[in-house]
């Protein structure tokens, strides 16, 4: 029954995308208002039944409705109940739902926001109608093909006669971090659509101006802070679920999700010219398509089963090829229309003459350098693919390769965050000021220097330049507070969270040992004291606990309890890792395995300052924010 | 006379016994001293150049068996079973390139993760460098 | 010129993924040993203490190098056929018991037969590293002179045995 009625939604809702991306295309081509006036409708009806159709399956998923096939693949009567409505998202076809679900929300965001802050609205409001409609048109060409995804190849609502005890949820999934951050990432990638909408729409309507420049910047920056916010609690699930500490991986799936954020990086920079000078509309919208583009690639790539990675869903690959066509569509249709306008409202305004050391520049070789990062990482998570298609056998392409080609390159762009502070706009600077460039450079070094000593006695090249960086690029920074918050605040994220990656990653020990209960090893200069070990039974999970105590020069610091647990439905075994967190550093133990009940092999991590990644990235996603909101006011 | 000699033969008894009981005691002291910290690195060198070496090497070789990981970050019995292997020869004093070598050739050049520069990889690592270069060149000639 | 580039790379790259989707064969795991000689070893026979199995019994005839262990479940699955390997085609099979334990390998010898002429004994699994092994079973095909031809990844089923193997070593 409930799986009938949301099919049914969902075919109402494919129904209103339909709409909404047709009338108002044709609207346009006939001058129709009435026809342009339906975009708005249809987009409200389509969101309706998107969201009836996400109710009904959540429901399936509280009730353990287990005639859907879907419902019982990913839950279990045992589930908790806030582990059974999110498991919707736990696999590939309540996770399309989903993403449409969010198109949806956008575009009624989209078109609230329309209304609420209109730029030009006075100046000519015929023309704002219609670039309003036509927007709302390509987020229905969106929709309509990912609502015919899932219909065609991906329905969560089908459903079975047979009798099926549910699968349960992977446990490594059934944790608080995992909930929020696919939902997150989502929010992110579908806002680089909105952005996208609004580009081709101008570019329809051939015309680019500043509204197109500020409102498109402004989804930019909307879903870019998602976005690193989906990416961040991701890596921070990561470091607290898997039980090697380790924090990002430069899995084909991570890449995917990092090559759109650094593209859109780019993205905000690019538009802040073009929104500004007038200028580089072109690469604009080109950073535009290709950041819409590498979002639905990232999809692609997770679901496909081309790429080696820990994330895949099942493989299937009819889905995949679903996927790479509807991206080929949609892509190919973007380029044609800039290919067609990049002679006339693409090519008016672009200045000539760039001068050396002027914020335009800074800004270009800011997008020069972040477009470059992005273009190594896609080339390694590729180069694999690359070779064996052209018969060259088959290599690994994995993190120390990343590890060691992106350093140099975020040095270089680091460095150039700070130099910006230098800058000005429209100008060439007859004399640049290298003394007080030098002057400031010097003095973040012997800072860096001083610190890494006093807190680690530790000297290394890397922590030294990666430091002075971050306090460079935080010094030149905190002037343009009252100017500009929303860049100084993320800037200054950056610096830290760069800190935190680097430092904990350089002053990091590690110890795997094994003892047993009754003993202890030092680390550093605290001391583990096993203490015992003893039984523990959850909900869907049976184990062992142990019992440790963390010292310090004799005082004592914590109790930590890693444990060992086997969920039966599922048939794995997960290490619960016990983390004791500290501004300025971890304490991180995990189990291995066990030799005898109270004889187990540890692993032990020192991490310093790792915090600062995920506090760096907050403060980045603080900053975005109060870009958007900064925004607001001054239109 | 005889009286004398006894005594002093006791004395010598009641040292000898004493100084058993004191190596008794310091035996079963040095047992309990070494048990109590008898926590055993997993894989213990004496070098800390060699346990440097063994600790990046695992992250560099990929668990092949796994979907993804590095064999220092996986439970599965061939990477337990493959870091044996790699203890061992780092213990002989084998070279990285030595090591690399002895398991590609018989796992193919997969089980790298940090991909070996040949004309095959060209692209691979000259690209990132090259594109800096050109693009800060490109940057430098406005002026 | 500006105009097609964006296609040209658009075009490739969905070539490259399509063609990976669809053609793209699992993994397909090479060994650089096939040509090669087979790697010195020198083990106990499981079954009898005092007897080896060393690399040298492997010269002077074409036979099948087979890597099991009593706890793997896919090893049950080609016993009929490795029986019917010795049985019917009399083409010596060398067995290798990777980890396991000489009882169960000699119940489990009692139960389904014995195709093999001898059984290693590698406890650690040295020797199956040595010879590049993933997991159990892996068949080797080796010629007269104790050179490795085709590794077989997986139970040795009927199909492998009249398409690949036996092909491969009529030729020989």
């Amino acid at each position: 029954m409930l799986s009938l009625f949301g099919t049914i939604a969902l075919l109402f809702a494919l129904f209103f995308s339909f709409l909404q991306a047709v009338l108002p295309l044709w609207g346009y081509r006939r001058d129709n208002a009435i026809m342009l006036a339906f975009a708005r409708p249809a987009a409200y009806g389509q969101c309706v039944y998107i969201l009836i159709a996400y109710v009904l399956l959540t429901i399936a998923f509280a009730n353990s409705d287990f005639t859907i096939t879907y419902v019982a693949a990913n839950s279990h009567p045992n589930l908790p109940l806030i582990y059974r409505l999110t498991a919707l998202w736990g696999s590939h076809e309540g996770s399309i739902l989903l993403w449409i679900l969010i198109l949806n929300v956008w575009t009624v965001t989209f078109s609230l926001c329309f209304h609420l802050s209109p730029v030009e609205e006075r100046i000519n409001i015929e023309k704002n109608k219609i670039f309003f409609s036509l927007t709302l048109a390509i987020l229905g060409i969106i929709s309509f093909c990912f609502l015919s995804f899932l219909l065609l190849t991906s329905n969560p609502f089908v459903s079975t006669h047979e009798l099926q005890t549910g699968h349960d949820l992977n446990p490594l999934l059934q944790d608080l971090g995992f909930i929020i951050h696919p939902p997150m990432l989502y929010i992110g990638y579908v806002g680089f659509s909105v952005a996208f909408a609004i580009t081709q729409a101008a570019l329809i309507q051939n015309n680019l101006s500043a509204t197109w420049a500020i409102l498109s910047r402004r989804f930019a920056i909307a879903a870019w802070t998602f976005l690193t916010l989906g990416i961040a609690l991701g890596s921070w699930w990561a470091y607290r679920v898997l039980g090697w500490g380790g924090f990002w991986f430069w899995d084909p799936v991570e890449n995917a999700s990092l090559l759109p954020w650094l593209a859109g990086i780019a993205l905000i920079h690019i538009l802040i010219l073009a929104e500004k000078r007038d200028a580089s509309k072109n690469w604009a919208v080109l950073l535009i398509i290709i950041t819409f583009a590498l979002s639905i690639l990232g999809t692609f790539l997770v679901r496909s089963g081309v790429l080696v990675s820990v994330h895949t869903f099942a493989n299937d690959p009819t889905r995949g090829l679903f996927l790479l066509v509807l991206l080929g569509i949609l892509i190919t249709a973007a380029f044609a229309v800039y290919v067609i306008r990049i002679s006339t409202s693409l090519s008016i305004n672009q200045f000539q003459k760039i001068t050396f050391f002027s914020r335009e520049m800074f800004l270009l070789i800011n997008g020069t350098l972040i477009f470059i990062a992005m273009l190594t990482i896609l080339l390694g998570t590729l180069y694999p693919l690359i070779l064996e298609a052209l018969h060259f056998g088959s290599i690994s392409v994995g993190a120390p390769y990343f590890n060691l080609v992106m350093l140099p390159q975020v040095f270089l762009i680091m460095i150039f965050m700070g130099l910006v502070s230098y800058s000005h706009w429209e100008s060439s600077i007859a004399i640049i000021p290298w003394r007080k460039i030098a002057k400031k450079m010097l003095i973040s070094c012997i800072s860096a220097i001083s610190l890494l000593w006093v807190i680690s006695h530790q000297l290394d090249w890397i922590a030294i330049i990666c430091l002075s960086l971050s306090i460079w690029i935080i010094l030149n920074t905190v002037q343009f507070y009252r100017i500009a918050t929303g860049m100084t605040i993320a800037h200054i994220g950056f610096a830290i969270l760069i800190i935190g990656i680097l430092l904990s990653s350089v002053l990091n020990q590690e110890r795997e040992i094994r003892l047993k209960t009754g003993y202890s090893t030092n680390l550093g200069p605290y001391n583990f004291y096993f203490l015992s070990t003893e039984g523990i039974k959850g909900t869907n999970y049976h184990g062992i606990r142990a019992n440790f105590e963390i010292r310090k020069n004799q005082h004592h610091i914590a109790y930590l309890h890693p444990e060992k647990r086997i969920y039966p439905v599922r048939d794995m075994v997960m290490t619960k890792v016990a983390i004791h967190p500290s501004i300025f550093r971890d304490l991180y133990l995990a189990l291995g395995d066990p030799f005898a009940e109270d004889d187990w092999s540890i692993r032990l991590y020192y991490k310093p300052f790792i915090r600062w990644i995920w506090l760096g990235a907050i403060i980045m996603v603080i900053g975005g924010l109060f870009s958007i909101w900064q925004r607001k006011r001054l239109t | 006379m005889g009286n004398r000699i006894v005594s002093f033969d006791k004395k010598i008894m009641n040292h000898l016994k004493s100084f058993w009981y004191l190596i008794l005691i310091f035996l079963i002291y040095l047992n309990c001293a070494s048990t109590l910290f008898a926590s055993e690195d997993l894989y213990p060198f004496h070098s800390s150049s060699d346990a440097t070496r063994f600790s990046s090497l695992t992250k560099e070789i990929r668990c092949v068996v796994c979907q993804n990981q590095n064999l220092a970050e996986s439970n599965a019995p061939l990477a337990n079973d493959l870091r044996n292997k790699i203890y061992y020869m780092v213990l002989a004093k084998q070279s990285n390139s030595e090591i690399e070598s002895y398991l590609v050739k018989r796992y193919g050049e997969f089980i790298l993760l940090k991909p070996r520069f040949n004309i095959t990889t060209f692209m691979l690592w000259i690209f990132p460098f090259a594109a800096i270069l050109i693009s800060l060149y490109r940057f430098y000639m406005l002026r | 010129m500006k105009k097609i580039f964006p296609f040209i790379i658009l075009f490739a790259l969905l070539t490259l993924l399509g063609r990976e989707l669809l053609y793209a064969n699992p993994n397909k795991f090479t060994t650089s040993l096939a040509g090669e000689t087979v790697p010195n070893f020198q083990l106990n026979n499981i079954l009898s203490e005092h007897q080896f199995f060393n690399h040298k019994d492997l010269i002077g005839q074409i036979s099948l190098l087979n890597v099991w262990a009593t706890w793997c479940y896919a090893c049950k699955i080609e016993m009929p056929m490795l029986m019917e390997i010795k049985e019917k085609f009399h083409i010596p099979i060398f067995g290798i018991a990777y980890k396991d334990d000489p009882y169960d390998v000699k119940m489990w010898l009692q139960k389904f037969g014995d195709p093999y002429r001898l059984i290693g004994d590698d406890k650690n699994g040295n020797v199956a590293i040595d010879l590049g092994i993933y997991g159990t079973p892996e068949t080797f095909v080796i010629n007269a002179e104790g050179k490795i031809i085709y590794r077989h990844i997986g139970v040795l089923d009927r199909k492998t045995w009249e398409t690949v193997l036996y092909p491969l070593i009529k030729k020989l």
